[in-house]
């Protein structure tokens, strides 16, 4: 079915040899393999391929969902096209960085800075936006993301096909802004399977196992300080003496959050004894 | 039909067995069959080790693979047309703290499945359960539509008895439980299940109040959708095939709609074949369009 020279797998090769997940800004250099990708028409062939296939098979189940049907995704950046039908009820700022490119109709927003010495790990609901303008994109045209500066407000007027190519998430929180105040509203993790290894903890130490002593421990250590904290947390309901070893390592910690955590337990741990 | 099928047995159960006996002494597509199996998958419950282990290894594989697909359903076995999965249900005072999210799990809200599935509660005090039921073949399913919904009992869901939830006919709302709650599930998945739909339910109006977005159906509109807006001319050929003939009525009605959208020249043409379906759902929409085409 393709119509072009350019296919998807010409694509996938040209980001892999360009884009290095260590090295943020290579992303920006595929811009002309996703410009490529676009004129050949390769979404409207792959489209095509996924409708064949369930006319074929109407039980086929492809790479997609309510949200959006994905072309291609790894470890490192995907590829899907999404409809825009609902404007968000807060201002994101992303995670990770992306092209936006509207495949039918014009995309506009509002632009906004996201504040001085904003930290992604570190929510501070007292830090808010600043309105930096408007953003237009016409159909198919690229709309690059630059989320480690800006946060961006899409308006909806009708459903709007959008093709995504971005990376994994870069940084470990979602922040959500409210749109009236443009203050922080709430953080949330980057990565599904961050919250999981927090429900996971938090099982853990519902049940109490001692076998799950290693697993608690080596949770103690994520990069990620919510599930640091989480797996500290439980390792308490299984071994007061771990959790008090990695509590007193916790008042040092890279993390504010943390830090402030565990030293707060370790008050509390004290205040008996004192009296 | 009794949902609730008592049983306890004493002795336990490995997972190989459990499967080996589903796969050699159970119809999968028979609900009476299901039930049957009700006593082994309490045995298997009585493994106290099942669930510990399969999330202690989940968790460190996490460090070599890099993801958790999910922490709070654990798939421990499958095979030809089923799976059996751990559940895991926060306690309402874990919700209410934040150390659960709400969202991860469908608490209070009315619904049904697509596959029927068999439940034994495994540790904690188990979740209480209303269950209701319908027709489906009275159903046409239309968000707002209104459904007679029959309650059948509300059960506290713990240890000495397993539950029944029969496809597209049990709904259920689920309850958060006191405590840290998991069950262990049967969860029937034949192929058919991706052509069937699954509702959300509001008790209050007795009505479809949506679908969820998980189902296949809700992807398979998704992405007729994208293609109403962005398909070329290869794409009109597929999409009048799958308005035609696939077997799924939403699915049909989405077809229809990005037909409609690619070609706005011959839309009437479109609805009037859509007014020709078999299923209300279909037909109805389209005669609403074509009534819209006269008044224009």
């Amino acid at each position: 079915m393709a119509s072009s020279t350019y296919r998807l797998t010409d694509f996938i090769h040209e980001v892999q040899a360009r884009y290095i997940a260590s090295t943020p800004n290579t992303f920006w250099s595929c811009g002309s393999a996703l410009q490529q990708l676009i004129s050949a028409g390769v979404v409207q062939d792959w489209l095509n391929d996924q409708l064949q296939a369930l006319a074929k098979d109407p039980h086929h189940v492809g790479n997609w969902n309510a949200q959006q049907a994905t072309l291609h995704k790894e470890a490192a950046w995907s590829l899907s096209v999404a409809l825009f039908d609902t404007q968000r009820r807060f201002i994101h700022a992303l995670p990770f960085q992306a092209f936006y490119v509207p495949l039918k109709y014009e995309l506009t927003g509002k632009l906004f800075q996201l504040p001085p010495g904003f930290r992604n790990d570190v929510f501070d609901p007292s830090l808010s936006l600043t309105a930096a303008g408007d953003v237009k994109v016409d159909p198919l045209e690229l709309l690059k993301l630059e989320t480690e500066r800006y946060a961006y407000d899409f308006l909806v007027p009708r459903p709007i096909p959008v093709l995504r190519f971005a990376t994994a998430s870069l940084r470990p929180l979602e922040w959500l802004f409210s749109k009236t105040s443009l203050q922080a509203w709430q953080a949330n993790d980057a990565d599904l399977s961050l919250t999981q290894l927090r429900i996971g903890a938090f099982v853990l130490g519902k049940i109490a196992h001692q076998s799950s002593v290693a697993p608690l421990r080596r949770l103690a250590s994520h990069p990620h300080h919510a599930v640091r904290w989480a797996a500290i947390q439980n390792l308490g309901r299984l071994s007061r003496s771990e959790a008090l070893i990695k509590i007193r390592e916790a008042v040092n910690d890279q993390h504010p959050h943390v830090r402030r955590a565990a030293q707060k337990t370790l008050d509390q741990l004290d205040k008996p004894k004192q009296r | 039909m009794a949902l609730s099928i008592p049983c306890s047995p004493t002795r336990a159960v490995t997972i190989e067995d459990y499967l080996e006996h589903v796969r050699s002494d159970v119809d999968v597509r028979d609900v009476d069959s299901i039930a049957g199996s009700a006593s082994m998958l309490r045995a298997l419950a009585n493994d106290r080790s099942l669930v510990i282990s399969e999330l202690n290894s989940r968790i460190e594989n996490y460090f070599t693979e890099g993801a958790l697909p999910s922490a709070q359903a654990l798939l421990l076995g499958k095979g030809e047309g089923f799976y059996v999965r751990a559940s895991i249900w926060p306690a309402i005072a874990d919700m209410a703290s934040g150390r659960a999210y709400q969202d991860q799990f469908s608490y209070n809200l009315a619904h049904d499945h697509n596959f029927s599935f068999l439940t034994v509660n495994y540790l904690g005090p188990g979740y209480e359960t209303e269950i209701y039921e319908y027709d489906p073949d009275k159903v046409q399913g239309y968000v707002g539509e209104s459904v007679d919904l029959r309650f059948l009992e509300k059960v506290r869901f713990g240890t000495g008895v397993a539950m029944l939830y029969r496809a597209n006919r049990d709904v259920h709302v689920q309850y958060p439980p006191t405590e840290l709650t998991i069950t262990l599930n049967l969860m029937i998945a034949d192929r058919d299940y991706r052509v069937r739909d699954q509702y959300f339910f509001d008790l209050a109006s007795r009505t479809i109040a949506g679908y969820p977005h998980e189902l296949p159906s809700s992807a398979r509109t998704s992405l007729l959708t994208i293609a109403g807006h962005i398909g070329n001319a290869n794409t009109v050929e597929m999409l009048s095939d799958l308005a035609a003939q696939h077997p799924c009525r939403r699915t049909r009605l989405a077809a229809y709609e990005a037909l409609g959208r690619q070609q706005p020249d011959d839309a009437i043409g479109i609805w009037e074949r859509a007014a020709a379906d078999d299923a209300p759902l279909v037909s109805k929409e389209a005669q609403k369009r074509l009534r819209q085409f006269e008044r224009a």
